[in-house]
């Protein structure tokens, strides 16, 4: 089976002096996120053999990449893609349950009232569970599996992708992926 | 800031009211994800505050006046809180493209009153109080789930046999 569908591969970015520093820092960060982002924390590095071979996952990347290379800069490229697509989905569903819904109707996610619109309207605003496609505009949901973080917190905006990209001097910006079982 | 909520619980005396508010209370603080920290009004410390919360006692039956009118107003300022979440919302929507939202900035040629009404510094906070997580401005919470609407609200007013509905204030910071 590929890869990419037995699991989610997350992209950390870290400031460090050196790779070593990297892994360090990007492995403290994953332990922290495996623990709310799954049931049983776990995540599989890249530089962790064992581990590899025990989940079965292809050795694609390299353990650390420099946030700079070819190969590191399409990880966070594609990581961020990810955050704008959910971002995007969110804010159709909410647009159109602005459009179409009283506030009353969305605050009960009553569908009693939509007996008026159409099939394609109804499916498209996520009924009822249109409440939680707010949270993922204002950057609290937790339905997405984020992609790509930075100081524990998921990158979803641009300005804070620059400042992951812009280390402060001495410092060195790098990718740390990690596999986690879907 | 602060906030007061109201922890709306079923059970068969004061006592066991509250424990089961405090441990809804620590659910909701857990991790400081909705909240950081509670305090409720068993101890003498709370009603220092500037605000006179005489009335309020650290349990009240949810049928008595003291803690009918409790969850009115807890009930009141959820829906006001809601309103104005949803008024920036439908500005957002209106006036601001995605990477406006994103970015919480106002695009060049938007006219100086609707950039007053827009709050753009907070704008995806609004998105996020209309869903429907714990947090500002959910007043009202049953156990630890917050009482999103008012189909909720009823619901967590009908005791289960041999239960009483009690209602805990808790003062909470975010």
């Amino acid at each position: 089976m590929d890869d990419w569908m037995r699991f989610t591969i997350v992209r950390v970015i870290v400031h460090a002096k050196d790779e070593q520093e990297a892994l360090i820092e990007g492995k403290k960060v994953l332990a922290k996120i495996a623990y709310e982002l799954t049931v049983h924390g776990i995540y599989i590095t890249y530089e962790d053999k064992e581990l590899l071979d025990d989940f079965e996952v292809e050795p694609i990347f390299p353990p650390v990449l420099l946030a700079s290379s070819p190969e590191g800069m399409q990880l966070i490229e594609e990581g961020w893609q990810c955050a704008v697509e959910a971002f995007m989905d969110a804010l159709e569903k909410v647009k159109l349950a602005v459009r179409y819904l009283t506030p009353e109707q969305i605050m009960e996610e009553d569908s009693l009232g939509l007996g008026n619109l159409s099939e394609e309207v109804k499916r498209k605003i996520s009924f009822p569970c249109i409440r939680e496609q707010f949270l993922e505009v204002g950057g609290r949901g937790e339905d997405d599996f984020k992609l790509l973080y930075f100081e524990e917190l998921p990158i979803t905006r641009r300005r804070r992708l620059n400042d992951a990209l812009n280390p402060s001097k001495g410092l060195t910006a790098y990718v740390i992926p990690a596999a986690f079982p879907n | 800031m602060h906030m007061l909520i109201r922890i709306i619980v079923h059970a068969e005396d004061e006592k066991k009211a509250f424990g089961k508010a405090e441990k809804a209370l620590n659910e909701l603080t857990k991790g400081e994800k909705y909240f950081d920290a509670y305090s409720t009004f068993d101890n003498e410390g709370t009603r220092d505050s500037y605000v006179d919360w005489s009335y309020l006692q650290h349990v009240m039956l949810a049928s008595s006046p003291n803690g009918k009118h409790f969850i009115e107003k807890g009930w009141e300022n959820t829906v006001k809180g809601y309103m104005e979440a949803f008024e920036q919302v439908k500005l957002a929507i209106q006036y601001l493209s995605l990477e406006e939202i994103m970015e919480r900035k106002y695009p060049e040629d938007l006219p100086e009153d609707i950039k007053k009404r827009i709050n753009i510094l907070s704008i995806q906070v609004y998105f996020d109080e209309l869903g429907n997580q714990p947090g500002h401005p959910k007043y009202l919470y049953h156990d630890h789930e917050p009482i999103l609407c008012k189909t909720e609200l009823e619901f967590a007013l009908k005791p289960a046999e041999g239960q009483k509905v009690y209602v805990v204030p808790a003062d909470v910071h975010y």
